[in-house]
């Protein structure tokens, strides 16, 4: 298959599971208790006025499919409705806040690169002692879910030793940083044990194969052989596992953002849900799968870039 | 002799077992063997014998945890008691190893090409320069098409072809001695000789010593000048190639022979050598091959028999002296051993 | 090339080694575990027998203190004893999580078995469904649940059951395809007994080790999960106890001076995934073997 093909067919695969993802965020509403039109209003009073705004703009009058594709068009035309609680476009609302949680990801998932891949090529590399520190390290890290990460951050270094603001998400880059710093760590932790583990089980494993005895017998320097042969072919499982790694720190933030009182995508979500703001939720959510989708696909494509033996008929599945 | 090109002396390799490796179990056991510049020397021995292990040895190539003691002396200089900058120059230079199966042990992600020239270009050949003479290299090796196979993966290429890239990239930087671990085994019988062909032309053209280790006593007669057989761990004969055919002294030389199915002669049924071959850890006190040997008397398995020297070569047994011409050979069709 | 010169295989002259002690053959690790799930589990189920105090009384005159003889772990901001909040809380934190798994696992055996057995048209369907469900993130499925049915235990555990039914039945699905090729399925076939028998009777629990593999791997990310959400205040909700809402209010004593309940509650948490993941470390290697 030759990569336009390849290409093409990723993406509609992609667009079927976005379709898929919206249908099931749009359905949900109707599988409420009381049905939509109460839904949505809740526990607000329910005035002509909001009855007739809601109606409106969920277009509950027209039937199901209808509605649904209406709904979709105005999606797909960046209209994400408003918010019943702030009273705003939501795609304002989300534009205000997709900074922090970009950056938060961006940041978690330096993170995860540098701890994760280096411990993972220091243990494999040396094992002995630095082998038995770090697998005792990742099997702490990996049993500690972020947001108790998150709070034992907070108990020990901003409120013991003070060197970190507790909450908020600060102003300026710099001082940005500085607040998302121990965010980062609680949502970065886990993946980077996940990540070390990965990747110093798939070197161990590349170090046992022949083609590197075989290496070794040509007298090529130890630094040569570890780098062209055993870190590029162990490379091939570890992309998979960066990949969905990141993908699932997007659902992670969620989380993180609330331990920090962080003013992000994923605050907003959970405010959302508790307020019953559903056009917000329903966008977050719209946009929480559209990330993890794409990250995928980026991973399949670099995955075949990296291991030319995978032939691009393969079923990634 | 000392003037050999590799000389290898009382060699033991043990290998760590028990539950966190700290008993060490023998796979090699005193293994003398010695080859002169240009002479090709076979060692044929069952799965288990050590004889890879031995190969291995040579140039120092162990798993961690392998360990080894004894000497071997390549060239006047002792191996095992080199830096490991000397021992890197020695596996580049002198001393090259072409393995069983090529497609584990030829990088499966980098192109034919890469693994080529990579010996050349870590020694300071040009990329151009090495690419020159590769392609000449596996013209010679029967590859005609060669730009255009090393643009290729390891995947493209059948295991005969692959062993004939194995075996160019081995003599790439001239060495001195050839290490073949079986490397016909894991070919089909016509690729087998011819592989077998390319190899004898090229150590004939360059004046390459080679250490050919097989199963088949009867391929490894036919290409080395002289041959020894290990049996769990040590050698318990060695010969001039031709008259190891015709005159073996260990029963498990003769039985090794008559074991091979022999495409002139049509038999019922192979003949057989009882019971299964054992590892150098598993033999206890006596003749390691007692057990399995149709000659065996008590007194064989009371002491182990020293490899002593025999008309024409040296061998391990205790009967040797009065089974001399009485063991069947593959050139008599021979009976049961 | 009978006869001598084919055994190929190195490890055929390798004897077996004396049989180890059993303690030995399961492993310190997947022991502790064992004794830190049993111990946990022991204390939530007869937990007014275990606990000092009851986990909701408020004392306000003993609130935010540190441990004590008469708090071993102190008390919360309501004064309410910590230790009886940290047994008590064990129900609900770890009961979500085991419902969670057990429902996710009978989905997905129900689901794994039918694509395995049936193949064909119902397999594709089953799996282009299961795709899908795996390029979504399992805790979009919790959120919108949540979202939809208001926050609550129930909507949590039926969130997170519809976000690990993919799991499991792919993982089934897997090990039912490996085992349908068995000679010993044909065998029963032609012996005439029925396809629903032979899987129920044979397949089902020839797989099982995979399915109890699958399940404890599971069961750690589902505590992991269902407490992140209580900690988000979607799940439980107060003032039932939970390890997840107790790092919440743990949270807001430590910044008025008073970190020992969240602490406390993290260490519990951290624990039982740990003890969790070696144990469903110890099984899937056993599975593989």
């Amino acid at each position: 298959m030759s990569w336009p093909r390849f290409l093409v067919k990723r993406v509609l695969a992609l667009l079927v599971v976005l379709l898929v993802a919206s249908l099931l965020v749009y359905g949900s509403l109707y599988l409420a208790p009381g049905g939509p039109l109460s839904f949505l209003v809740g526990t607000r009073s329910a005035t002509p006025e909001l009855i007739a705004q809601v109606t409106a703009q969920y277009h509950l009058n027209d039937p199901f499919l209808v509605r649904y594709f209406t709904w979709l068009a105005d999606v797909l035309h960046g209209d994400l409705g408003r918010s019943l609680v702030y009273r705003e476009a939501v795609s304002s609302l989300i534009a205000s806040r997709f900074l922090t949680t970009l950056l938060l990801v961006v940041y978690a998932t330096v993170l995860i690169l540098l701890v994760g891949l280096g411990t993972g090529i220091w243990a494999a590399l040396r094992r002995g002692v630095a082998g038995r520190v770090v697998t005792g390290w990742n099997a702490a890290s990996l049993s500690t879910p972020a947001f108790v990460l998150g709070a034992l951050l907070i108990v020990v270094f901003a409120l013991g030793l003070g060197w970190f603001p507790v909450y908020g998400s600060g102003s300026g880059f710099g001082d940005r940083l500085w607040h998302l710093t121990l965010p980062a760590i609680a949502l970065a932790l886990s993946s980077a044990a996940y990540l070390s583990r990965i990747s110093s089980a798939s070197i161990t494993s590349e170090m046992g194969k022949e083609h590197v005895e075989t290496a070794m017998s040509r007298g090529l320097p130890r630094k040569l052989v570890v780098r062209r042969h055993v870190l590029r072919n162990a490379s091939i499982p570890v992309i998979t596992v960066v990949g969905l790694t990141i993908a699932g720190l997007v659902a992670g933030t969620v989380v993180v953002e609330n331990v920090f009182a962080l003013d992000g995508l994923g605050s907003l979500l959970v405010r959302a849900i508790l307020q019953r703001d559903y056009a917000v939720v329903q966008a977050i959510v719209l946009l929480l799968t559209i990330v993890f989708v794409l990250v995928n696909l980026i991973v399949d494509v670099l995955y075949s870039l990296v291991d030319p033996r995978l032939s691009l008929d393969g079923d990634a599945l | 002799m000392t003037d050999a090109l590799l000389q290898v002396s009382d060699l033991t390799i043990t290998v760590p077992a028990g539950e966190y490796g700290a008993d060490r179990r023998p796979v090699v056991s005193g293994v003398n063997l010695q080859i002169g510049a240009g002479e090709a020397l076979g060692l044929v021995g069952e799965s288990g014998s050590g004889k890879s292990m031995t190969a291995r040895a040579v140039m120092r190539l162990f798993a961690p945890g392998v360990q080894a003691t004894g000497t071997v002396v390549f060239d006047g200089c002792e191996v095992f008691a080199m830096e490991d900058e000397q021992l890197r120059l020695l596996r580049a230079h002198r001393i090259a190893m072409i393995f069983q199966d090529p497609r584990a042990h030829i990088n499966p992600v980098r192109t034919v090409g890469a693994f080529l020239i990579e010996g050349l270009c870590a020694s300071g050949v040009s990329t151009r320069d090495a690419e020159r003479r590769v392609t000449s290299l596996l013209a010679e090796v029967g590859i005609s098409d060669g730009s255009r196979r090393m643009a290729q993966l390891p995947h493209e290429l059948s295991g005969g072809l692959l062993q004939r890239v194995m075996i160019a990239s081995a003599v790439a930087m001239d060495p001195d001695l050839l290490l073949a671990d079986e490397p016909t085994t894991a070919l089909d019988v016509t690729t087998q000789s011819e592989v077998m062909a390319i190899l004898a032309q090229l150590r004939t053209e360059r004046g390459l010593a080679l250490l050919f280790i097989t199963h088949d006593l009867e391929l490894a007669a036919a290409t080395c000048d002289s041959t020894a057989v290990m049996y769990a761990g040590s050698i318990v004969e060695r010969q001039s190639s031709r008259q190891l055919l015709t005159h073996p002294y260990h029963p498990y030389s003769s039985g090794l022979m008559v074991s091979r199915p022999d495409l002139d002669v049509v038999r019922q049924r192979l003949p057989v050598i009882e019971g299964q071959p054992i590892a150098a850890f598993e033999a206890g006190e006596g003749c390691a091959f007692a057990p399995r040997c149709g000659y065996s008397q008590p007194a064989c398995l009371a002491t182990t028999p020293a490899l002593v020297a025999v008309q024409g070569g040296e061998v391990a047994c205790h009967r040797a002296s009065e089974l001399q011409g009485q063991l069947p050979t593959a050139m008599e069709g021979g009976g049961d051993v | 090339m009978s006869g001598v010169a084919t055994s190929m295989d190195q490890s055929s002259s390798d004897r077996p080694p004396r049989r180890a002690p059993w303690w030995r053959r399961v492993g310190i690790a997947p022991l502790c575990a064992i004794v830190i799930l049993a111990v946990m589990i022991l204390a939530a189920v007869f937990a007014p027998l275990v606990a000092p105090y009851n986990p909701n009384s408020p004392d306000l005159l003993a609130a935010l203190q540190g441990p004590s003889a008469a708090h071993p772990l102190g008390t919360d901001a309501l004064g309410r004893d910590t230790l009886s909040r940290l047994i008590y809380g064990g129900r609900t934190t770890l009961l979500g999580p085991i419902v969670v798994i057990l429902l996710s696992t009978v989905l997905g055996l129900l689901l794994g078995v039918a694509a395995a057995w049936r193949g064909g048209s119902i397999d594709t369907v089953i799996s282009r469904i299961v795709d899908v469900l795996f390029s979504i993130p399992g805790i979009v499925f919790a959120l919108v649940t949540v979202a939809i049915l208001g926050a609550g235990l129930g909507s949590v555990v039926i969130g997170l059951t519809i976000a690990y039914t993919p799991y499991a039945a792919r993982v089934i699905r897997g090990g039912a395809l490996r085992e349908r090729r068995m000679p010993y399925i044909s065998a029963a076939w032609i012996q005439g007994r029925s396809g629903s028998t032979i899987a129920r009777r044979h397949l089902v629990p020839n797989i099982r080790p995979l399915i109890l593999a699958q399940a404890v791997a599971a069961l750690g990310f589902a505590v992991i999960d269902l407490a992140s959400m209580s900690f988000l205040g979607l799940g439980v909700q107060p003032p039932t106890p939970d390890w997840g809402l107790m790092v919440k209010s743990g949270l807001d004593s430590a910044v008025r001076g008073q970190p020992t309940e969240v602490i406390v509650a993290s260490v519990a948490i951290a624990l039982f995934v740990g003890a969790v993941t070696v144990l469903g470390d110890r099984l899937s290697t056993g599975v593989n073997k």
